[in-house]
């Protein structure tokens, strides 16, 4: 439950820290945002501060996370541009053990050349987390499926990337629409499609 | 008999030594209809105008004329359509099919300035459209033939291609009660897929025999099939009960077939209601889709 509020907190905060890329004049030198989703019963049954203060003396933006329960600093960062909000929050999330993938998974290149170097889905992890690629064909075939355990190349902190070469899974892929999903702990976590030329 | 045991064989060995080379994805070999894959994908025993995407000897069932049409969506992302007609005139019977699958909406990717994330930006479609006009000469006897010519076209973003084939079906009447089906599929290969960019696939070549025996009020489907693409047969059963004096029936299936390098398995049902000016049809079958485990399809056919 403590995760999930956590997680449900620094969701918020990476959809204001959208707002923040465009307009960082709503972060002057007195403004703190702080989050607290009170309407929801499970911020209030353990709620947790998250504040952004942003220094413009010092051009620092500070993110912390606090209980205010337990008057305990859960996480606390700096970086020296606002614009990298997401990546702190992304630190926080390893930090305290909660994993997401962050936006959406997709494919490059689409149109896609399968044996192009760079083919592959991208997406990136706010922390390690096991995951899983399903790869369908156009009657919705499972054609090519693989686990990868927390904190390997395709699925650590960070961008990551899962080849789609045909050295790398084993498959030519003809002239068509494929369809990928991402999934951790048996639920899906991102989606797409892609297109492969010959 | 001798004509189709020989045929048989030249067919295997035709197939025997097929090379292991890319082959273009058939996005219409999903089914020609929900009749045929209530039954396990069995081809050759329809008769509809919709016999013309299956084995065009089967034509020789249309009394005057036919329209069916077929319609299916996959995760709410791909959709698959076709219509059929078939009309039997002094010289033989005639039959036309379109096939459509489309995708829209597939994201356009580049990389950011940091050349490591990919981004989204103008969005492209796919749409495959497989032509098939069919022929069956008026020949009376246990021995029916048909040929069918396949036109593929295939499109993605920019890049287009077209490819042509030739399929041969032969249905042989054994008995009333026993009914051969055999097929080859892009016997003839006319123009392999040839692509805007420079590249070529491969025509899906394929070998199909099917048996439909009468038991009662019971029909009994099986079939064996070859593809280039893969050296194993994949068979499938099926059958389809529909009691006397009443339009409508039940039907259930199961199939092997092939996706990419693996055989894959499938259980299907069917249900059916032949008024025979109007004949309404439905399927099921499970799906492997993480977000929906089953898929339907809805046909219909008209003077069947």
């Amino acid at each position: 439950m403590k995760k999930l509020s956590v997680f449900i907190i620094l969701s918020s905060l990476l959809l204001c820290s959208q707002a923040v890329h465009g307009t960082t004049a709503l972060l002057h030198s007195s403004s703190v945002m702080q989050i607290s989703s009170e309407d929801s019963e499970l911020i209030l049954a353990n709620p947790y501060f998250l504040s952004m203060t942003f220094d413009p003396e010092l051009n620092t933006n500070e993110l912390t996370i606090q209980d205010p329960y337990m008057k305990e600093m859960l996480f606390s960062t700096s970086a020296t541009s606002n614009l990298n909000v997401e990546t702190q929050v992304s630190e926080a999330s390893a930090t305290l053990g909660i994993a997401q993938i962050s936006g959406k998974a997709l494919a490059y290149p689409s149109p896609m050349n399968q044996n192009n170097s760079e083919a592959g889905i991208y997406y990136r992890l706010t922390g390690p987390m096991s995951l899983e690629i399903r790869l369908y064909d156009i009657k919705v075939n499972l054609i090519y499926q693989k686990t990868y355990a927390p904190g390997t190349d395709q699925s650590k902190f960070g961008n990551n990337k899962i080849s789609l070469n045909p050295s790398d899974i084993g498959i030519t892929l003809p002239f068509g629409v494929y369809f990928f999903v991402l999934l951790s702990d048996n639920k899906v976590i991102s989606k797409g499609k892609f297109g492969v030329v010959r | 008999m001798k004509l189709l045991q020989g045929l048989i064989l030249f067919l295997i060995l035709c197939f025997g030594n097929a090379l292991q080379a890319q082959t273009m994805e058939n996005p219409s070999s999903l089914g020609s209809s929900a009749k045929m894959i209530g039954i396990g994908n069995i081809e050759g025993f329809d008769h509809s105008a919709a016999a013309v995407f299956e084995n065009p000897a089967a034509l020789h069932k249309i009394k005057e004329f036919s329209f069916s049409g077929f319609q299916s969506s996959l995760m709410d992302q791909a959709f698959f359509s076709n219509a059929a007609m078939a009309a039997k005139t002094d010289f033989g019977i005639f039959a036309l099919g379109f096939s459509q699958t489309i995708v829209g909406d597939i994201p356009e990717t580049t990389k950011d300035s940091n050349n490591d994330v990919a981004e989204s930006g103008n969005m492209y479609g796919y749409r495959h459209v497989h032509s098939r006009l069919g022929y069956t000469p008026n020949v009376r006897g246990p021995f029916q033939f048909g040929a069918a010519l396949n036109h593929y076209y295939n499109e993605l973003a920019s890049i287009q291609g077209t490819g042509m084939g030739i399929d041969a079906g032969v249905l042989y009447q054994v008995d009333p009660n026993f009914n051969l089906s055999l097929q080859g599929k892009n016997l003839i290969v006319l123009k392999n897929m040839r692509y805007s960019s420079g590249t070529q696939e491969h025509l899906p070549k394929g070998l199909v025999i099917g048996g439909q025996y009468k038991w009662g009020i019971t029909n009994l489907y099986a079939q064996v099939s070859r593809f280039e693409s893969r050296p194993e047969l994949l068979k499938a059963f099926g059958f389809r009960f529909k009691p006397e004096d009443t339009p409508a029936y039940i039907s259930a299936g199961f199939r092997e077939f092939d996706a990419l390098d693996k055989i894959h398995t499938n259980t299907s049902i069917g249900l059916g209601l032949e008024l025979g000016f109007l004949n309404i049809f439905f399927a099921y079958d499970k799906s492997e889709y993480v977000e929906q485990d089953n898929k339907y399809y809805v046909s219909l056919s008209f003077f069947e």
